[in-house]
């Protein structure tokens, strides 16, 4: 078998359109990525902004690399995507066309652990509970029944492997994830199967994230104090409650709701702060809070819950509330 | 689930419980076994007994089927005295049995099936479980699943019994059930269309 190396060079194909910017961008990246081994902290300095519509050709190559999906050593990346094809294809033979019954013991209204039956239903039970969500997820741009059915698989089986509950939240980050592959302008990254190994590499690293953790809230809302004392005041005074924030923000990253673009570039910053994901994530939601000061400084409670609990309405210009949340980052340090 | 499923349909056969007049109850080791979103059909070969029984194995499946036994006479929501029930390529003639002279007859069962073209005969009424072939035919009595007793009051203790199918194309998995001091025993064969 063959062992071609990942094309990169296709990267600065087609730049019509792109800003000169966006141009050198993708092309400082190219060359990052022409090293035989990737300098993780230089690709991240460049990638930190998130992509836009014009760059995120370069997405799929990053959220691998970023993830640990792809190695840093660029050669052995096709290897990896082939390896991890034929995985995917046993682990859903195993896990999802299973052979018949073979215990002598086993019958169709066995409870053990074991049986046969008893799996199965279990597990029919998971598949209808997981599409529950899926068919409402993403409609604009999974809604296709080879999408759902996808989408359904990589929950399904992650769930199972790990042998975790499903819990909602978990479809909207799926999605994240199997859009980002779906969509991908390099046909070799068209993978279910890279989209199930990312997804299962970020439910490891997000072990507790469905837990609502009430210091995180309090952190929240101290940081918030110590940048902008005004504001915080006035959403306290007003009896507003940090923790509604909690769900949308903090737990489900900003996935849900939002136009699928601005979700994947919030994560493109939130992949490229390798140990510092938590602290940018409290940045970027103060820098939300912050772009709509002007708003919120003068709302009473219901108008204050209007705003922020349809955040993904409001006229924002994201590119800003970025780069506050990092200059925010930067600042919090020196203290 | 959509993906291509080496389980088939699974189908409960019970019948002459009689609850309410000459049993209390389910014993809840089969009502906890049965559980829920487990069967796809239910044939009841009648002698039901109380309405809440009735809802019970109504509610069990999305399909349910229920003819006339001798003492359902107060029951109006069962309608008929045979039933002819396809599950796949399987006709499943459901009667209670009081109708066949005499009991247990085969060449007399033969008949009914014949006329119905089924292929499968579902029927009580002896409270003794059976399985049997004739003719290429099957017989099958679930027996009583409370472990009511029969015409004759007899001394011996009956024990509660009940017959799971699994359908699987031409071939059907049997499961009978018996429950004897609190365990549940079972017996299986495949039967072969």
């Amino acid at each position: 078998m063959q062992n071609q190396d990942f094309d990169i060079e296709s990267l600065s194909q087609n730049l019509v359109g792109i800003s000169n910017e966006n141009q050198q961008l993708i092309k400082d990246v190219q060359n990052i990525l022409r090293n035989e081994i990737v300098d993780e902290d230089g690709l991240i300095k460049l990638c930190q902004q998130g992509f836009t519509n014009q760059t995120s050709r370069l997405r799929g190559i990053v959220w691998r690399l970023l993830l640990g999906y792809f190695p840093l050593n660029r050669k052995y990346w096709t290897q990896v995507i082939i390896k991890n094809k034929d995985n995917y294809n046993n682990i859903k033979i195993e896990n999802i066309k299973k052979a018949p019954p073979q215990n002598k013991n086993d019958h169709p209204l066995s409870r053990n652990t074991d049986s046969d039956w008893n799996n199965h239903f279990q597990d029919q039970q998971l598949w209808s509970k997981i599409q529950k969500d899926v068919i409402r997820t993403r409609v604009k741009e999974l809604g296709k029944e080879d999408y759902r059915e996808m989408l359904n698989r990589i929950l399904f089986l992650c769930c199972k492997l790990n042998k975790m509950d499903y819990v909602q939240g978990m479809n909207e980050f799926a999605a994240l994830i199997l859009y980002m592959c779906m969509s991908d302008p390099n046909e070799k990254l068209q993978n279910e199967s890279d989209a199930f190994y990312c997804f299962m590499i970020l439910m490891t690293n997000l072990k507790n994230n469905f837990q609502l953790q009430k210091e995180k809230v309090r952190a929240f809302q101290d940081l918030l104090k110590k940048v902008d004392w005004k504001l915080h005041d006035h959403l306290v005074n007003q009896k507003m409650d940090f923790s509604i924030l909690y769900v949308k923000w903090f737990m489900i990253l900003f996935a849900q709701d939002f136009h699928i673009d601005d979700s994947l570039r919030i994560w493109d910053c939130l992949f490229c702060q390798k140990n510092n994901r938590e602290e940018f994530l409290y940045c970027l939601a103060i820098s939300f809070l912050i772009q709509l000061r002007e708003e919120l400084i003068v709302g009473d409670f219901g108008q204050i819950l209007l705003i922020l609990q349809n955040l993904e309405k409001q006229d924002i210009n994201l590119s800003e509330v970025i780069q506050r949340a990092h200059l925010l980052q930067k600042e919090q340090k020196k203290c | 689930m959509a993906q291509e499923s080496n389980y088939g349909d699974i189908i409960l056969l019970c019948g002459d419980l009689h609850v309410g007049t000459r049993m209390q109850k389910i014993h809840e080791k089969i009502v906890n076994v049965l559980g829920v979103n487990k069967l796809q059909h239910v044939l009841c070969t009648g002698n039901v007994g109380n309405k809440e029984t009735f809802d019970w194995l109504k509610q069990i499946s999305p399909n349910f089927h229920c003819v006339r036994g001798q003492y359902d006479d107060e029951n109006n929501e069962i309608h008929n005295d045979q039933k002819v029930i396809q599950i796949g390529i399987w006709k499943i003639l459901l009667i209670h049995g009081h109708q066949f002279v005499p009991w247990n007859d085969e060449e007399t069962i033969s008949v009914f099936l014949k006329e119905n073209s089924c292929d499968i005969a579902v029927f009580g009424n002896s409270h003794q479980s059976l399985i049997s072939k004739f003719e290429r035919k099957y017989f099958i009595n679930p027996g009583t699943m409370s472990g009511a007793y029969g015409s004759i009051k007899q001394d011996a203790i009956i024990q509660p019994e009940f017959v799971i199918l699994e359908c699987l194309g031409d071939e059907m998995g049997v499961y009978k059930y018996k429950l004897v001091n609190g365990e549940l025993l079972i017996e299986k064969c495949t039967i072969t269309k």
